[in-house]
């Protein structure tokens, strides 16, 4: 096993302020995307789950190889 | 009636200032100029005797060049950085200085009285330049920092986000570059895990194109917010609460900078490398330049 040199502070806190935009915009896009096709197809929340939970499935996945790196 | 001030309103677009030819210049394009301007006249000083063994202020501006190249040496190796550095640097430079703007008196209290305002409010123009009582709410500024403006951030993201795919394709090839957001060959290969791996592929794609946003908000949120607590906390506590803000602020200006130029610095890096090696060659590399950095150390502290 090679030693590997310490990540880079900064670079580190860099992408911890990255975490949480990751998780949160694409849940937003989802329920705003989501909200929008309930308009048009006049269901009540059917897409709006949906959508939410399409950007739950991508903000943690996002999250997931934002920090592969490290492990 | 003299020393009353009343708060000014904040707003999120930008106000206009001037229409020359018809073309809007807001207050946050003249301040983009400005820091333009400022870069441009620092670097000029700073390098133009470009001695051996530098002094005064040709050493601090070589302090602050290499601070941030170590960095970037640090994060992807010394070969990567002499392709990421430019760009890295620049957004690393232009942010910082955009949003230590927010510090200078001046800054959002400088400006033209909103006449339509004023006649709003049944008041009379005001008679100085030195606006009192009713008058201190409706200024439109001439200054404002360039990055409190969500147009100059979506901007710096856009550029960001575009060029890290270029320098994708540019270093994996249009095929596999392409390879990592659709990934067609792995839905018809891969047996059941297959259309995964293809939902895999356009997730990753989603958040490429989510991290506009993120970026954008951030040091959009970070300075216009700081700049409203500047604006506040000179109301609330007159004089003495800024003491405490404004080394604050010059701190968040700092870190969004850093941030900024590190997370555009980082995701590159994760461009250029194909996801079979990941992670090989750029550590590979890291880890040779800690090594010699290492080494360096060494001999100097004996």
């Amino acid at each position: 096993m090679k030693k590997k040199p310490p990540p880079s502070v900064w670079g580190s806190l860099a992408l911890m302020g990255q975490l949480g935009f990751t998780i949160a915009i694409p849940l937003a896009l989802g329920a705003w995307g989501g909200s929008y096709l309930d308009g048009i197809t006049h269901t009540k929340s059917l897409y709006l789950l949906l959508g939410l939970l399409l950007g739950l499935i991508v903000g943690v996945y996002g999250a997931y190889r934002l920090f592969s790196r490290f492990f | 009636m003299f020393l009353q001030w009343r708060l000014q309103s904040f707003n999120i677009p930008p106000d206009v200032i001037f229409t020359p030819f018809g073309f809007s210049i807001t207050n946050t394009l003249l301040c983009t100029w400005i820091t333009l301007v400022l870069l441009v006249i620092i670097i000029y000083f700073g390098t133009r005797k470009r001695n051996i063994i530098p002094s005064g202020f040709q050493n601090f501006v070589e302090w602050g060049y290499e601070g941030i190249l170590n960095l970037v040496v640090g994060v992807v190796g010394r070969e990567k950085a002499r392709r990421f550095f430019p760009l890295v640097g620049v957004f690393f430079f232009f942010a910082l200085f955009a949003n230590l703007l927010d510090i200078l008196p001046g800054i959002d209290t400088i400006g033209w009285v909103d006449q339509s305002k004023v006649l709003a409010a049944h008041l009379n123009p005001p008679g100085s330049f030195l606006l009192s009582g009713a008058y201190t709410s409706m200024i439109i500024p001439w200054f404002r920092p360039p990055t409190t403006d969500l147009n100059v951030t979506f901007a710096m993201a856009l550029i960001s986000v575009i060029v890290t795919q270029i320098f994708g394709f540019v270093a994996l090839g249009a095929g596999q570059h392409l390879g990592k957001y659709f990934k067609f060959k792995e839905l018809f290969t891969n047996g059941v895990q297959g259309p995964i791996e293809f939902f895999v592929g356009i997730i990753e794609l989603i958040t490429e194109i989510s991290r506009v946003l993120s970026f954008a908000f951030r040091l959009f949120g970070n300075i216009f917010a700081g700049s409203a607590v500047l604006a506040v906390f000179a109301f609330l506590v007159p004089a003495l609460g800024n003491i405490i803000f404004i080394p604050f602020e010059i701190f968040v200006s700092l870190v969004q900078a850093l941030i900024f130029a590190l997370l555009t610095l980082v995701f590159m890096e994760m461009a250029v490398t194909s996801q079979e090696h990941a992670a090989d060659e750029s550590e590979h590399e890291a880890e040779e330049e800690y090594v010699h950095n290492e080494e360096k150390e060494l001999a100097t502290s004996h």
